[in-house]
């Protein structure tokens, strides 16, 4: 991590400081009971609560059926304009692509 | 409802026993005794070794049966004394009867003011029949009505019209009259309102006294030793600001009202944490902070002046609080006291828990080794781990790929395209870090300039030489970390470039141009300049873009916020600088950037107009000056326009954003910056060049000038769309109304 001479800023990388260079960017969080969720994040901490703006949330279900022991899959999805999430419940947070990936 | 919200205190549990004792010897007043007695416990009565009543003759110091059995007859007695008044100075009886009490004589005052009485509903037989005066009214045949205050005041003025001559005898008691009528409600009405009171105030009523007074001070203490705090403004920063926030000083007398209103808020919501124990602290921090931002507006006035306005103004306010509470409506009188009550009560908690600090250790006697006592101020340790020296493997890889020249890939837009292969994750990763470094800079320097107020005035004092060292070394620091003083990078994109293309880089600009001064502010623009090309919202911005998909969507916002945040500093820059500058920038622009293809960009037009119509208003002033540098800008300054103008010669639409779709509304806002441009582009261009700007643009002329006429249009739309293309056609001396449609 290259840093110009001079420069204040602690260099102190643990994996929070991670999650903090994602501030105002779009991220993918998996949560706990198959759920995933896609928004901007605004605000984090140590315990990974985080207030996630513009979310849509998939949650993924299996359905078995008791006869045939067949599984299908499928999700339901719901949008949320804003919303806090325990850190207690968050499996993995990550840096979504750039929504325009456009080679000139 | 027995016993307390802690338990039953009057059990054979000794500890409760032991509580309730401590308890009621805490507070000696008739609570607990009251409770006990209710109860019919034998805990208390045991206690008492007496009767109920032995002691008070002791007590009273009288004989209480005496005193018990008496009658009072306390009308008598006061008509009594009255009368024996009256008697020995018969000139008070004079005074009585020409200055007569409210309720003596208002059927009197009402009729001087030619009021029926009898209509008035006026109970007393005395009045009416001692004279109707200059009243001819004899409604004794009707049924006595109650009037409402309408018809009461009608009738009165009715009367006063009448009878000029009396009216001005009559004014000051009429005055006095309307607000005495104004109080007297019909009679069912006032006995309706009193029954309302008394039901609301039982209903409400029907909870009380489920917590002793010991309970209530027991969670007050609680509650209000959050609020001991030795720096209110690190504290309640979040307050803080939203009082700052609320109150935006506008000029001097808007400051005087909003530190009235800072004041009051802060003196009154007693919940709020940081006010009860540094209320003074905090009203001087924003006196303080309210003078240090009236000397930037400086309006002129003296500042000795505003400084003794103020003072006055907060000696009466100190005397006098007038209390609002958060919506900004007046209290009732009554909730003035109580909130008067409940402050000096929170100070009294606060003083107490100050002179008795909370450690954060107890420890017991006979006990080995201390208990530590969690508080917010006192928090449980985190094992912390040094990184210094672990990380050495590290910062072995890490400098190692210093030494390889980055360069771009695709993954992150900005990063996407020319180059050769470079790590983009670690690109863009190092980008936002120096985006998180910025921040943290410019939270700091605003943090100190907040602390700045603190400060001793006068600038020899060690602690002010060490505010200004520490304060230019965090915006060096900034300003490095920027890396904005190189106009030209072998990186591409350039550093700044990549900073500005995240939103949040964008968005720091006009809170960090606050700190730098001229020369970099002069360098930022610089390089903004020399790279406009691989900004962002040209890459990806300009009109030929789609602009319909959710990517069109995202630019066009990007679009917005840099035309907000990122222009507008260095917008204000330029308009200050001399020629010779604007035309090395203007020379830059059009060297770096290919002109046809950025002008597409909305950012780039906004750009040019400013940098033209300046260099115009200079030359324009300039031009009586006959000095040979001046001339020399100028001259300077045309060649450049003349370039210009060529290199735009014949693609002059496509500065134009793409006609929306048919069915929707043209948006005037659109197309504004376009016609700004041409508009500029008018005013410095010769015959020649004024004939050729309208033989390419008269299409769109025809075109907008033709949709405004149509009349499918709204009129505001209409009106606007005209306007706009006004903007051009004027500087051309012509109308849009001299268009033929």
């Amino acid at each position: 991590m290259a840093e110009p001479a001079g420069a204040p800023v602690s260099m102190v990388e643990e994996p929070l400081d991670l999650v903090r260079l994602s501030l105002d960017e779009r991220i993918y969080v998996k949560l706990r009971g198959d759920r995933e969720l896609r928004g901007r994040l605004h605000a984090y901490d140590q315990h990974l609560n985080m207030v996630l703006g513009d979310v849509e949330e998939t949650i993924t279900i299996v359905d078995v059926d008791e006869e045939s022991q067949n599984q299908s899959v499928h999700t339901v999805n719901r949008k949320v304009p804003m919303l806090f999430v325990r850190g207690d419940g968050v499996i993995l947070v990550s840096i979504r692509p750039c929504l325009y990936d456009i080679v000139l | 409802m027995s016993g307390s919200f802690f338990g039953d205190g009057f059990s054979n549990d000794p500890i409760a026993r032991e509580r309730e004792a401590f308890r009621s010897s805490a507070n000696n007043d008739l609570d607990a005794r009251l409770e006990s007695m209710a109860l019919g416990d034998s805990e208390f009565s045991d206690r008492l070794d007496e009767d109920l009543d032995t002691f008070n003759d002791e007590t009273f110091d009288a004989d209480v049966n005496e005193i018990a059995n008496k009658e009072f007859d306390f009308f008598q007695n006061t008509q009594n004394s009255q009368d024996r008044i009256l008697t020995q100075f018969p000139q008070l009886q004079q005074q009585q009867r020409e200055q007569p009490g409210i309720q003596n004589n208002l059927p009197q005052m009402l009729q001087k003011m030619g009021v029926s009485v009898q209509a008035a509903g006026i109970a007393s037989a005395n009045a009416v029949s001692a004279g109707s005066g200059s009243q001819a009214n004899n409604n004794t045949e009707e049924p006595r009505k109650v009037m409402t205050l309408a018809e009461l005041e009608a009738q009165i003025m009715q009367t006063r019209g009448a009878t000029p001559a009396q009216a001005p005898s009559q004014p000051p008691p009429q005055a006095a009259m309307h607000t005495i009528c104004k109080r007297i409600a019909a009679p069912e009405v006032i006995a309706q309102r009193r029954e309302e009171r008394l039901h609301k105030q039982a209903e409400m009523a029907k909870y009380n006294n489920m917590m002793s007074r010991h309970d209530k001070d027991y969670v007050v203490r609680i509650q209000v030793s959050q609020l001991l705090t030795d720096d209110p403004a690190a504290d309640d920063f979040y307050y803080h600001m939203y009082q700052l926030s609320r109150g935006p000083i506008l000029n001097p007398a808007e400051v005087q009202t909003s530190q009235q209103q800072q004041q009051q808020q802060l003196n009154n919501t007693a919940t709020d944490a940081a006010n009860a124990s540094s209320v003074s602290d905090q009203i001087n921090q924003t006196q303080n902070k309210n003078e240090s931002i009236i000397g930037k507006i400086d309006n002129g006035q003296a500042p000795a002046a505003n400084n003794a306005a103020k003072n006055e103004q907060t000696a009466e306010q100190q005397q006098q609080p007038q209390l609002h509470h958060q919506l900004g409506r007046p209290f009732r009188s009554n909730t003035q006291s109580s909130m008067a009550r409940m402050q000096q009560q929170v100070q009294r908690i606060v003083n107490e828990a100050r002179r008795r600090p909370k450690t954060a250790h107890v420890l017991p006697e006979g006990v080995l080794g201390k208990i530590s006592v969690n508080s917010a101020r006192n928090p449980k340790q985190v094992i912390q781990v040094q990184r210094s020296h672990a990380g050495s493997i590290s910062q072995a890889a890490a400098s190692d790929s210093k030494l390889q020249s980055p360069s771009p890939h695709d993954l992150g837009g900005i990063f996407s395209g020319l180059g050769d292969a470079r790590n983009p994750a670690i690109e863009r990763r190092k980008t936002l870090q120096s985006i998180e470094s910025v921040y943290n800079s410019v939270l700091r320097l605003e943090q100190m300039i907040r602390e700045q107020v603190r400060l001793p005035p006068n600038s020899d004092h060690p602690s002010v030489q060490n505010w200004i060292s520490s304060y230019n070394e965090v915006k060096e620091g900034m300003w490095a970390e920027l890396d904005a003083s190189q106009p030209i990078s072998n990186t591409y994109p350039h550093p700044l470039v990549r900073f500005l293309a995240f939103s949040k880089g964008k968005r720091i600009i006009p809170r960090l141009v606050h700190h730098l001064s001229i020369d970099q502010v002069l360098a930022l623009t610089t390089t903004i300049i020399a790279n406009f090309e691989s900004l962002d919202v040209c890459r990806f911005g300009s009109f030929s873009y789609a602009s319909g998909s959710s990517v069109g969507a995202q630019q066009r916002e990007e679009t917005d916020l840099f035309l907000h945040a990122v222009m507008p500093p260095t917008l204000a820059f330029l308009s200050e600088t001399p020629l010779q500058i604007i035309n090395g920038l203007f020379a830059l622009f059009m060297e770096r950037n290919n002109v046809p293809w950025v002008v597409r960009t909305r950012p780039a037009l906004v750009f040019l107009t400013v940098l033209l119509g300046r260099s115009a208003a200079l030359r324009q002033a300039g031009s009586h000056t006959f000095n040979n540098a001046d001339k020399q800008d100028e001259y300077q300054a045309a060649e450049l326009y003349n370039y210009l103008f060529n290199s735009l010669r014949g693609g002059l639409c496509s500065i134009f954003p793409p006609a929306p779709a048919l069915s929707q509304m043209p948006n005037p806002l659109e197309d504004i910056h376009a016609w700004q441009f041409l508009a500029t582009l008018a005013i410095g261009a010769s015959v020649e060049q004024q004939h050729m700007l309208v033989a390419e643009v008269r299409e769109k002329v025809l075109e907008k000038v033709q949709m405004a006429k149509s009349g499918h249009l709204p009129v505001e739309v209409a009106v606007a769309l005209t306007a706009n293309v006004n903007l051009f056609l004027n500087a051309l001396g012509l109308d849009a109304s001299q268009v033929a449609a």
